[in-house]
């Protein structure tokens, strides 16, 4: 999943920043709230993390302009303002999450997560696609009770898949949400990362491929069983 | 708790109430007194009239018949009664409505007269005069038909007597129930007419006083709406009386003040926490994500430098806090040392040189050879500073920076003005305040102390520091020394040219630094 996280503190940035990639996340970080903004509306992020008293352009400001352009990213506001005025404000204004300065950083995890099940609609922890069952709290994936090892991309774009299923998603899209705006991408490491990703979770030959291509389009990672061959 | 109004009526009503009962008593007391008199006087003319129908003949006493004259001695239904002794008690004559009792003895009267209450013979109320007379000498007696005398022993005897001339005591009584009942009738009248009047006191009085203090009721009302969470209410003076219009306008500005008090309070809460909560979230992040993710060696030493610097910097907070909190509230314990303002805002310049290079301020220099202040030199340098560092700091790049300094009419004024691209003249009453930022956010290093701290420190020790715009785009910060007078040797210093850029710092003296703000924040 991909993170914009526009905070002026430097410090903050630093080791949010660390703590979100370390977790797993694709992280953008702004420290102006022009430069924030221009990096909410030029990218698809999943979510935004946004703090309100920021220089160049307030972060009212930043989440009242992207809801009127019909972003759809989740915003999550994290600031030292906790007057219940401000929250009421913030959450009023579109914003699917609040949380005030100092704040732990497991649960700004948690709340990224549990924005992200929100928006796709998916109320459980864990998603099964038959015997593959993806622990999204644990980061932990699981073939048929057997733990499988990911690195911590491969686990981003399955997890992004699964949140995804049976939705053709496009190589653009996966490369978008899995790498930052500083991150050279070469043109077939999408395909590459796939690839990997297949060797580990899929069955012996004979079975089923989890994650099938759309030629031409995509991958999409289906939950039905007559899915066609891996590709 | 006593209502002014439940005393005002109280004490109305027991003033006028009591009034009016000593005005009433008084009057039934005068009434009373003067009836009585007029009724005593004309008991004792009528005593006198009779005296004067006592004459002595010669040798006995010669009465008028008195029933004639005066028929209601004889009467038979509500008579009047007299008695006419001599000295040594005798009776001489009585009335024939006396019949054979006596009257009661009147020792002690004389010529005026001497007035008693009895009941008459018949059982009616009545009063009696007694008077001493001496009787008329009546060489022949005339047509009148004479009455004798009575003597001691028997009653109604008219024959003549042969007696000295001697002084007779007369007590005649007098039926006064008539008197008594027209002051008894006028006394129930007065308490009659004092209930009613009373009454209408009462209501009279509670009126007036409710509807005098209603002004007063209303002003109360209003002020008892007033609490924490309505400050911005407003005391509505209008239709208000003369007496309470002044405290309903020192109520207003107080609740102003108070109000201006609570916000300024609330900012600076909301502010502390708020720059007290960003370092401690950061510290909470790296300490967690060092935790939950351990990094190479470079990103642990990261991490210390980083909470380090944190420290730092709340230290430098809370430092700076306590030195404002100390400035506000401790008694000023002030050196006064002769200070060379010149040499000073020179020597606290030194170390801005380069910050003011790097941003290419122009600097503009209009100072006097020397301007000696008496003051305390520690908290004077703390202000310059600030005030010079928050000038170089909030100046623009390419902006520029004038201080200027005279001596005037005792005072030292210094002034500082630079460049403003940002504060309105809404923002100057926020300056001094602590936290307060033009900016709210973290992209400058600076928490808004330095113009708290100078201005605490000016007010420590009685200088007028204020800060205006003199032009849109120009901010002044300006402070007033007193003056001390000239050193007898003045330090021989380079003086800076006039408009030199600050890219040139080194015309100006190196000096030391002898004094360290505790923060050299600031607010612009």
């Amino acid at each position: 999943m991909r993170v914009l996280f526009v905070e002026d503190s430097e410090r903050l940035q630093r080791w949010v920043g660390r703590g979100l990639r370390s977790a797993g996340f694709t992280v953008d970080i702004s420290g102006n709230g022009s430069e924030g903004l221009g990096f909410a509306q030029s990218s698809d992020y999943d979510v935004i993390i946004l703090d309100l008293m920021l220089p160049g352009l307030g972060g009212m400001r930043i989440l009242e302009r992207l809801r009127s352009a019909s972003c759809k990213a989740a915003v999550l506001i994290l600031t030292a303002r906790d007057a219940v005025e401000d929250r009421v404000r913030g959450l009023e204004a579109g914003a699917d999450d609040y949380i005030v300065k100092p704040f732990a950083f497991a649960e700004l995890l948690a709340r990224i997560r549990s924005v992200m099940r929100r928006r796709h609609h998916i109320p459980s922890l864990r998603v099964e696609v038959g015997p593959l069952v993806i622990d999204t709290v644990g980061r932990k994936v699981s073939l048929d009770g057997f733990p499988v090892e990911l690195t911590t991309r491969e686990y981003a774009l399955l997890e992004y898949l699964a949140l995804r299923l049976d939705v053709v998603v496009s190589r653009t899209e996966i490369e978008t949400h899995l790498y930052d705006a500083s991150t050279e991408i070469m043109s077939n490491v999408v395909d590459t990362l796939v690839c990997a990703l297949r060797r580990k979770i899929d069955l012996p030959a004979g079975r089923r491929s989890f994650i099938r291509t759309a030629r031409g389009v995509g991958y999409v990672l289906e939950a039905c069983d007559g899915a066609e061959a891996t590709s | 708790m006593r209502s002014i109004r439940s005393q005002l009526t109280l004490a109305l009503l027991g003033t006028v109430l009591g009034l009016a009962a000593v005005c009433g008593s008084g009057f039934y007391a005068w009434t009373r007194h003067a009836l009585l008199a007029r009724f005593d006087a004309a008991l004792l003319a009528k005593a006198r009239a009779l005296g004067a129908l006592v004459q002595w003949d010669r040798d006995h006493l010669e009465v008028s018949p008195a029933e004639q004259l005066m028929p209601e001695f004889g009467a038979v239904r509500h008579p009047q009664y007299f008695q006419i002794r001599r000295a040594d008690g005798a009776v001489v004559v009585r009335s024939p409505s006396m019949g054979d009792r006596d009257l009661p003895s009147a020792a002690g009267a004389d010529e005026t007269g001497s007035f008693r209450d009895l009941t008459l013979p018949d059982g009616r109320p009545g009063r009696t005069v007694a008077i001493q007379f001496r009787p008329t000498v009546e060489e022949e007696a005339g047509d009148a038909e004479i009455h004798r005398p009575a003597s001691s022993q028997a009653g109604g005897d008219r024959r003549g007597a042969r007696l000295e001339p001697q002084p007779l005591t007369l007590v005649l009584a007098e039926d006064q129930s008539d008197l008594l009942q027209m002051l008894r009738t006028l006394r129930w009248s007065l308490i009659a007419a004092g209930l009613v009047l009373a009454g209408a006191i009462v209501a009279a009085v509670t009126l007036v006083v409710r509807s005098g203090l209603s002004p007063l009721m209303r002003l109360a009302a209003q002020v008892r709406t007033i609490d924490v969470s309505s400050l911005s209410t407003r005391i509505r003076d209008e239709n208000m009386s003369a007496e309470l219009s002044p405290i309903a306008q020192r109520l207003n500005e107080l609740l102003a003040r108070l109000g201006a008090a609570f916000a300024r309070e609330k900012r600076f809460t909301n502010d502390a926490a708020h720059e007290l909560r960003t370092p401690i979230a950061e510290l909470w992040a790296l300490a967690e994500v060092g935790l939950s993710y351990p990094g190479d060696p470079a990103t642990t030493r990261q991490s210390f430098e980083d909470a380090m610097e944190i420290a730092r910097q709340m230290d430098a907070i809370v430092s700076t806090l306590l030195a404002v909190a100390r400035a506000e509230a401790g008694p000023p314990m002030l050196a006064k040392d002769p200070v060379d303002l010149v040499v000073l805002v020179r020597e606290t310049w030194h170390p801005l040189t380069g910050t003011a290079a790097g941003k290419e301020i122009q600097v503009d220099w209009d100072l006097p050879p020397t301007a000696v202040a008496r003051a305390d030199g520690r908290l004077l340098t703390i202000i310059i500073r600030n005030l010079l560092s928050n000038a170089v700091d909030h100046t623009p790049a390419g902006g520029c920076l004038h201080i200027d300094g005279r001596v005037n009419a005792g005072f030292i004024e210094l002034g500082v003005t630079n460049t403003n691209t940002s504060l309105t003249p809404a923002d100057l009453p926020h300056l001094g305040e602590p936290f307060w930022r033009k900016n709210a956010s973290r992209s400058d290093t600076h928490r808004g102390l330095g113009l708290a701290l100078a201005l605490a420190y000016s007010k420590q020790m009685g200088l007028d520091l204020h800060f205006d715009l003199p032009q849109p785009d120009r901010f002044r910060a300006f402070v007033q020394v007193p003056f001390s007078g000239p050193l007898v040797a003045p330090p021989q210093l380079p003086r800076p040219i006039a408009r030199r850029p600050a890219s040139t710092p080194s015309t100006f003296p190196e000096i030391p630094r002898h004094v360290i703000a505790p923060g050299s924040s600031s607010a612009q």
